[in-house]
């Protein structure tokens, strides 16, 4: 009895968001869903298809889409777009040859209509090498302040030691509660 | 409990017919019926007009908007019908269909799982609550009867060994359940509702193809042919891109379902020949 009154008011008081988490292949996308999910950090394999998991962080229900990053898969991104509240687009920060490629796929999805309301958050990934760009660089190089009628926000995050993953999900569960 | 359920969904399969059906007001269908089967092109010509005035403008387009819901909302519901009497084809994609009954049989057998998973999980979590506090009382005992009090500290450490264990398979049970969750609740629901757009698709494409043949077997039904014909057009397109969609969602939920209970079965089983071997 005790655990199922448990899970009625979760689902009463837990409000559901659904977070559509994407970007170019090995960014890193994998393991902050497992970091964010399970605390630790699991070997990955690149993502053919996609993982989802239910995340709980303050009072909202993350559910959290990881929709595989390479090439050949990312036109399949679309299909995952209707009702999703929030996109995370995770670069690796690390990556300076293939910014440009990232700049472009963020540009080329938002433009889609299934997208006009949802929010945006910059995970800039992979802080923790010494070569990766600063935040502003990342903002300057994918184009950000060209964007018009979004909300988005950059965090620097390193998956590995999950620094900076619950921050984007402070940011995320305060846009949404206004 | 299950029989509850199974008509819970069972009905929610048919509420998008059903709700097709309430939506179209009853007045409209004697007025739709004769001026869409006597001659479709007195709909049309409300263009011209339209340039006189914004206010009109703005108007027309609203009565505009409602006539082409109302006249697609009564083509979707006369299809229905005719499907039911038998006296309209529909366009049946075999191998989609059973994939898609396949899938709402998966998703009701996981639904099983979850509730098991769960009534599982509570009965052993009063389990654990029971091992711990009996533990307590060998341990209390051992402490105020000295004669008996190796073998009492003994039980109540092999209660309190088990109390551990137990708190990590609860632990693995109460994952396995979340995870189950999402995949019943976030991830097929995900595609069921891709699925029931394609349904609703599927309605609409058959309505206007059976109106495009029934208008071109007519002599006289050639003014009102573009308009169909375009309208057919649109709507096959509609209907084939949810088509594809359902097809890769269908595929790549396949995949990730059998990824997750792999994964989560696994660990489970580690976890259970652990907790038997101690």
């Amino acid at each position: 009895m005790n655990y199922k009154s448990q899970y009625s008011i979760d689902f009463l008081v837990k409000k559901p968001m659904r977070i559509l988490m994407v970007g170019l292949d090995a960014a890193g996308k994998t393991t902050i869903l497992y970091k964010l999910k399970l605390g630790e950090i699991v070997t990955t394999i690149p993502t053919i298809g996609f993982n989802v998991e239910t995340v709980e962080y303050k009072n909202i229900s993350f559910t959290v889409w990881d929709v595989g990053g390479q090439t050949k898969i990312r036109k399949l991104w679309r299909h995952y777009f209707a009702n999703t509240d929030g996109l995370i687009f995770v670069v690796d920060s690390n990556d300076r040859d293939r910014i440009e490629e990232a700049q472009f796929e963020l540009h080329s999805m938002l433009g889609e209509d299934d997208l006009r309301d949802s929010i945006l958050l910059i995970f800039a990934n992979k802080q923790d090498l010494p070569n990766s760009m600063t935040t502003a660089e990342l903002t300057d190089k994918l184009n950000l302040n060209t964007l018009r009628n979004r909300k988005w926000y950059i965090q620097a995050t390193c998956a590995t030691q999950g620094n900076g993953l619950y921050e984007g999900l402070d940011w995320l569960s305060n846009e949404l509660s206004k | 409990m299950s029989q509850l359920k199974t008509s819970v969904s069972l009905s929610a399969e048919k509420t998008s017919i059903h709700d097709m059906l309430k939506e179209t007001p009853p007045l409209d269908i004697p007025t739709a019926l004769s001026t869409c089967t006597s001659s479709p092109a007195i709909l049309t010509p409300s263009s011209p007009t339209q340039n006189e005035d914004s206010t009109i403008l703005k108007t027309s387009s609203r009565i505009e908007n409602i006539k082409n819901w109302s006249i697609s909302t009564y083509k979707c519901t006369k299809q229905i019908m005719f499907e039911k009497l038998g006296k309209s084809s529909r366009t049946v994609d075999a191998e989609l269909e059973t994939q898609i009954d396949q899938l709402r049989e998966t998703q009701k057998k996981y639904i099983n799982i979850l509730r098991l998973a769960r009534a599982l999980t509570s009965h052993f979590y009063h389990v654990v609550q029971t091992q711990h506090a009996l533990g307590e009382a060998f341990s209390e005992l051992a402490q105020k009867s000295p004669e008996l009090q190796e073998e009492f500290l003994y039980n109540s450490e092999t209660q309190r060994n088990l109390t551990k264990n137990g708190e990590t398979l609860l632990g693995a049970l109460n994952f396995f359940i979340s995870s189950v969750n999402t995949l019943c609740n976030k991830t097929i629901e995900d595609t069921l509702q891709s699925i029931r757009q394609y349904e609703a698709a599927r309605i609409e494409y058959d309505a206007y193809r059976t109106d495009l043949e029934s208008m071109s077997t007519k002599p006289d039904g050639t003014i009102g042919l573009e308009e169909a014909q375009q309208g057919y057009e649109l709507h096959r397109q509609q209907f084939m891109k949810l088509r594809a969609e359902v097809t890769i969602k269908m595929k790549f939920l396949d995949e990730n379902r059998v990824r997750i209970i792999i994964f989560y079965y696994s660990k489970k089983k580690k976890i259970y020949i652990y907790r038997h071997i101690k």
